[in-house]
């Protein structure tokens, strides 16, 4: 049974992505009280264990932190995409929107190259509601669009696939989807782009980004991310490098904490996809009721029509 | 003893700081006692007039063939010529070669040219403390994803020192790398972007 999320990450700033990071999730095991008043501790919990695919680099184990969303007795299981799934995405391409295009009440988004830092302007790029879509064209094998709906029955009445929760951004694609199927755990691999080291090295960051699978706009983001944290998280992450992401208790270590807390917001509305958002298990655990319940076989949801 | 100039004073500290004036394979400095004869070559003497602090030698050799090595720190291997072309400059040139992973763990590969000019500060080109600043030019992909690429222009300042013994140089320097060009990923297009960092040398060479 799919179960949406009971609380959005998008529309309610940083505060509430506090409160929701905090949220969720560990009846697991009772969360300490914060003698300082530290909102991680302090929400209420909800669902059963946390939500992920631990690794070693976790820190908790899959008794605490599972593929699975259990949250007030509905349970959702992430599928484990396949090679076959994976290359099956790749035959899906974004295009351009055809003119006169219908598609409900629905709003076409086609990602763009950045030109200015995100980071600049917070409040103009933060969260955006909705369902970010694939409207397959018609007559064209695998051609899409992105398209923003408001609600999910706008989305399916229309006939499109969702595949994300929250307004498409620079990596609703599926390309970039594909991307993050392969790379379970993408901390490490942005983070060994050069981003820890003494310098700044743009051009060459980029390029090893975008080599991950990411097409220019959503490497953009990703690397917009990555130095936005660099510089407010900065002396924390560099403590924690060594550090797992997941502290005992299921709390996201404080590198991951501030990135989530500085860098969240403008991350998840300009790259519009994120892993909670699309349903996607990560080594990074995290609260099951952020998770959106979503399955990346584009083909096999159009065949069941 | 005639109480020394503040130049013979400067040169007295440079020389020690420096330590060239007990290593010799850092420095081309006569080894006979001509500095004690020639009060042209001694920058300062003890108490039984014998030269203790002696300038560095005009060095016979005007061209170095550098290999260095210390740029592999950041991924590159450089082959450089340099030539002095006055005793207080040189002007050098060469090309590079990014060929593996570097510190940055990134899998780039790639060419690049640059040419530049070393003042020298302290002795004579092509060996001595020097100051140099050079212009390049790199062409960079990612290992085994040629639509993903990057060209820069890039600008150097190093501060560094040259040693000739017998034939062979050794050359230490560091400084900053300042880099501007465009990175393309495959058919989406090209964005802007700047680099900086530290620049590290350690080349080994052939005078001649």
């Amino acid at each position: 049974m799919i179960v949406t999320g009971t609380s959005s990450p998008s529309h309610t700033g940083a505060w509430g992505c506090l409160l929701i990071l905090v949220g969720a999730c560990s009846t697991i095991s009772p969360p300490p009280i914060d003698p300082n008043g530290d909102a991680r501790f302090t929400f209420e919990a909800t669902c059963e264990t946390l939500f992920g695919r631990p690794t070693r680099k976790t820190g908790v184990d899959e008794s605490l932190c599972m593929p699975r969303v259990d949250c007030d007795g509905q349970q959702w299981q992430a599928p484990l995409y396949l090679e076959e799934d994976i290359d099956a995405l790749s035959e899906w391409t974004l295009v351009e929107a055809p003119p006169g295009l219908s598609v409900g009440p629905g709003e076409i988004f086609t990602p763009k190259k950045l030109t200015r830092d995100p980071y600049r302007d917070p409040e103009e790029n933060g969260p955006r509601p909705g369902f970010c879509s694939v409207f397959p064209l018609e007559g064209g094998a695998g051609d899409y669009v992105l398209v923003d709906y408001p609600t999910e029955q706008d989305a399916e009445d229309a006939g499109a696939l969702i595949t994300h929760r929250g307004g498409c951004g620079m990596c609703s694609s599926l390309q970039n989807l594909a991307a993050y199927i392969l790379y379970p755990d993408l901390t490490d691999p942005v983070r060994s782009c050069g981003l820890t080291s003494f310098g700044d090295y743009q051009l060459s960051q980029l390029a090893c980004i975008a080599s991950i699978g990411f097409d220019l706009p959503c490497t953009q983001i990703w690397h917009a991310n990555a130095r936005h944290t660099k510089k407010v998280c900065g002396a924390t992450c560099i403590s924690e490098l060594q550090s797992r992401h997941n502290e005992p208790d299921g709390q996201l270590n404080p590198c991951l904490y501030c990135d989530e807390i500085r860098s969240g917001d403008v991350f998840k509305g300009v790259a519009g996809r994120t892993r909670r958002a699309s349903g996607l298990p990560s080594a990074i655990c995290r609260p099951g009721d952020a998770v959106y319940p979503v399955e990346h076989y584009y083909d096999r949801r159009l065949e069941s029509r | 003893m005639t109480p020394p100039s503040y130049g013979r004073l400067i040169a007295l500290v440079v020389g020690l700081t420096l330590g060239v004036a007990s290593s010799p394979a850092l420095a081309h400095f006569p080894t006979s006692g001509d500095a004690d004869n020639d009060p042209g070559r001694c920058l300062l003497r003890n108490n039984s007039g014998r030269c203790i602090i002696r300038k560095p030698s005009i060095t016979k050799y005007k061209n170095i063939v550098h290999l260095d090595a210390g740029a592999t720190l950041a991924g590159r291997i450089a082959l450089e010529y340099e030539r002095s072309l006055h005793r207080r400059v040189s002007l050098f040139s060469g090309v590079y070669g990014v060929l593996f992973n570097s510190l940055l763990n990134q899998d780039l590969i790639g060419l690049g040219m640059f040419v530049g000019a070393r003042a020298f500060l302290f002795g004579a080109a092509p060996e001595g403390l020097w100051a140099s600043g050079e212009l390049g030019v790199i062409h960079r992909r990612v290992r085994h994803q040629s639509n993903i690429h990057m060209t820069a222009f890039e600008t150097a300042a190093l501060l560094g020192y040259t040693g000739v013994f017998k034939r062979f140089s050794v050359s230490l320097g560091g400084g900053l790398l300042l880099m501007r060009g465009r990175v393309t990923v495959r058919d989406d297009g090209s964005v802007p972007g700047r680099e900086w960092g530290p620049r590290v040398r350690f080349s080994v060479g052939l005078a001649f």
